[in-house]
């Protein structure tokens, strides 16, 4: 214990980065670590989902058999089993990947191994210290739990003892998982991997209120109705979510089952992770006999496009401005230039975000880049062109769609000439603001700026995308019929030059930007080169 | 092939390299020693058109730099003293990248490069770089950079990581290569490479190039007729006496 107490204080403190500046009131490191990782899921669970899915949960609460469906179960148990389910899937998944990607990628684990401390001492703390970095499925599982127990009055100590052995399970298994897998998944594509589940959760989550919320506003009798058909499947008498709805509902049986199983496979990982070779090691996997058809053409724009697709934040930055209109397709109220805003203003911010991120990966591996044949403004043009390019086909291929589904004013099918920029000067900015600090430290994954540094981004690009559409769109509302707008009644001469005038000052203003950010990365490439 | 007069590189008031002055012929192995700290890569990054420099010409393969960065560095290989690459790429993807960004012939390509992972044992290069233990990617990067056949490679610490039948090969490699005319500039701490590979061999300290000349040229300058490159090496950069309990511990060793 003495040991596990010791090692859990050192990944904590290893976590913590040190400030140079003395605070006069600061909390410990691991704690903000903690914090970081649960606040956010927490806030929005209990923002979103906990006003949705408790009533709901209420309004379930009856056993089947009495609506004449013949099963021991209770109609809200349909609906938290597949969510129990899906949690506790993602849960395991993303810890036994965050536990191979902390013990196989962490300095400092062959310095531990070479220290009088058992290997399951290790792994047990690493797999703590993973466990807090699946903070927002933990979150969405523990809170799913308390909202079951609570809708259906359970008591507390066996809820208590249902949730703990549930945990313990998951825990037991994700880490045999970890121990086996590590053995052909090497951490690249373990960290890969995290990433995008991560984020896919993250959509699964923001997108969960949208199937809730219609079942909420329908007859209990018939939301259990429409869910009858997933018994078979999410209520299977062998799931280990099934034992531990009924273990909540007190069934003691069920719950010396989950209990029991829990600490098997708890005792079991332990014993396995004596035996665990934890060398930094690769995991072979391959010869090296297959060909990849680079060719010699575009290896740059090649090379960054891997990059790309090999990091989980970056898949879901190229994603999510897709996603984004689609989620807000209602709100959007079938126009092409509200949906045109709704992407632009998140993918000229991404667009900024990935070229710097991939220019992180550049300054990684520095000074190896200026080692090519390649100037280093072409370096940094390769990266722009595939962040705005691909932003910048993704809109045309949403907006020839949407024009033809949509059919709006011919002339808004030329909104991709600004959408083009707009993209353009969010890339120009990103890079610019990581070159004025480029020896920034990068170790981190997913932090390359600075808060205040993000702000500055976001104001900008979301500001200039915002306003140039945002007027485009008010001067559109004055010939809406039957508006009301208080300009309605200016004199047409008026609207006609002064909002359309307005429009095109904010797209020469930001073409003037970016050629001055363009001259400022030149400058800054300059003083690079030469330190 | 490779020169420099009065090559100097400030980082604010300290001087890295001062007023270097350099000439290695062509097909010419030279070996450019000095401790750690010395401006050996420095140098190395000055020459390969990576920094500039404060004051100094460089001239390599006749084209001044950095005026000619483009065209020198299409035409020389540079091993770096950290083998850094894309972590998610894989290998073969980052050689792929090499031969596009140099535009190498496709059947070319694939023959060297096969050549060269079996000259080092390379069977690894279809995982990803960021699985690589140092030596793996030591190996990798040194497969990049003497699959083009460059006409001036720089090596910096070629052999840390290395295994000795890795480090074997590259010896032979780059023996072969200086028959073929290739020029071969290199830094190492081993001095025994540094003594029975190089036709010439140069001694940076403290930014300043102490010496530089053949063994028989650098023994005449230490006034000592007959030691070692490393006894040379020691006398030259003054790098303190040896602790008496070291000495002690070694005369034991070889006593008993």
């Amino acid at each position: 214990m003495r040991e596990v107490l010791l090692l859990v204080r050192l990944f904590s403190r290893s976590k913590a980065r040190r400030s140079a500046k003395k605070k006069r009131f600061s909390l410990p490191g691991p704690v903000w670590v903690i914090l970081a990782y649960f606040m956010l899921p927490l806030a929005f669970f209990l923002g979103f989902f906990t006003p949705v899915l408790f009533p709901l949960l209420k309004s379930l609460n009856f056993p089947l058999v009495e609506r004449g469906i013949l099963s021991p179960f209770l109609a809200l148990d349909l609906l938290m089993a597949p969510m129990i389910f899906f949690s506790g899937v993602m849960l395991l998944i993303q810890f036994s990947q965050s536990l191979i990607i902390g013990l196989f990628d962490n300095e400092m684990i062959p310095v531990l191994c070479s220290m009088p401390f058992h290997r399951s001492s290790i792994v047990f703390t690493a797999s703590l210290d993973s466990l807090v970095q699946t903070g927002m499925f933990i979150t969405f599982l523990g809170g799913f739990s308390i909202l079951y127990a609570v809708a259906i009055q359970a008591g507390f100590f066996a809820s208590l003892g249902a949730v703990v052995s549930l945990f313990l399970f998951l825990l037991g298994l994700g880490m045999l998982i970890a121990t086996w897998t590590s053995r052909f998944v090497g951490r690249t594509s373990a960290k890969r991997f995290t990433q995008v589940l991560y984020f896919f959760g993250a959509l699964g989550i923001f997108g969960a209120p949208q199937v809730l919320i219609p079942l909420s506003r329908q007859n209990p009798d018939i939301v259990a109705s429409k869910l009858q058909k997933w018994i078979p499947l999410f209520l299977h008498r062998f799931w280990p979510h099934t034992f531990f709805l009924k273990a909540i509902r007190g069934d003691v049986s069920a719950l010396l089952v989950l209990s029991s199983t829990g600490i098997a496979l708890f005792l079991l990982a332990m014993w396995r992770a004596n035996g665990i070779e934890l060398s930094l090691s690769r995991k072979k996997t391959a010869s090296n006999r297959t060909r990849v058809q680079w060719g010699k053409k575009f290896p740059l724009l090649k090379k960054e496009i891997l990059l790309m697709f090999r990091d989980g934040q970056m898949i879901w930055y190229v994603i999510y401005p897709v996603i984004f209109p689609l989620i807000m397709f209602r709100a959007a109220k079938e126009s092409l230039l509200v949906i045109t805003l709704f992407f632009t203003m998140v993918a000229s911010l991404y667009s900024s975000l990935i070229t710097t991120s991939l220019f992180a990966q550049e300054r990684k591996v520095w000074p190896v880049p200026l080692l090519f044949p390649i100037s280093s403004s072409r370096l940094i043009g390769a990266i722009i062109r595939t962040s705005v390019g691909l932003f910048w086909l993704e809109y045309l291929v949403m907006g020839i769609v949407l024009f033809f589904l949509f059919q709006p004013f011919w002339a808004e099918l030329f909104l991709f000439v600004p959408v083009f920029f707009l993209l353009r000067y969010g890339a120009l900015i990103g890079i610019r603001m990581y070159l004025q600090d480029a020896g920034r430290d990068i170790s981190r994954k997913g932090i390359l700026l600075k808060g205040k540094e993000i702000l500055f981004l976001e104001v900008l690009t979301m500001g200039f995308s915002g306003l140039f559409l945002g007027i485009l769109l008010v001067y559109r509302q004055v010939f809406a019929p039957g508006s009301t707008a208080w300009f309605s009644s200016w004199p047409p001469w008026l609207v006609h030059s002064l909002f359309p005038g307005a429009a095109v000052g904010v797209f020469v203003t930001v073409i003037l930007l970016s050629s001055w950010e363009k001259r400022r990365i030149q400058k800054l490439l300059e003083n690079l080169d030469n330190t | 092939m490779i020169q420099a007069n009065g090559l100097t590189k400030k980082f604010g008031d300290f001087v890295a390299v001062d007023e270097l002055e350099l000439l290695v012929e062509a097909g010419e192995i030279y070996a450019f020693l000095g401790p750690n700290g010395a401006g050996k890569t420095t140098t190395i990054r000055m020459l390969t058109g990576t920094l500039r420099p404060t004051a100094g010409k460089i001239h390599v393969l006749d084209l001044a730099l950095p005026k000619n960065e483009i065209q020198v560095k299409q035409r020389i290989g540079v091993v770096p003293d950290e083998p850094r690459m894309y972590e998610n790429l894989r290998g073969r993807e980052f050689l792929d990248f090499v031969a596009g960004v140099y535009r190498m012939e496709e059947a070319l390509y694939t023959s060297r490069v096969e050549e060269l992972f079996d000259a080092f044992s390379i069977d690894y290069a279809n995982d990803y770089i960021g699985d690589y233990s140092h030596g793996m990617k030591q190996k990798l990067m040194l497969v990049s950079v003497l699959m083009r056949r460059p006409e001036v490679v720089f090596l910096d610490e070629p052999t840390v990581g290395l295994d000795a039948r890795a480090a074997r090969i590259l010896k032979l490699l780059l023996e072969k290569m200086k028959s073929a005319g290739t020029t071969i500039f290199l830094t190492t701490h081993i001095l025994e490479i540094a003594e029975k590979m190089s036709d010439r061999i140069g001694i940076i300290h403290n930014g300043k190039m102490l010496a530089q000349g053949t063994m028989e040229q650098l023994r005449q300058l230490s006034q000592g007729q007959h030691g070692s490159l490393e006894e040379i090496f020691l006398e030259l950069t003054d790098s303190g006496e040896i602790p008496e309990w070291a000495r002690e511990n070694t005369e034991e060793t070889d006593h008993a």
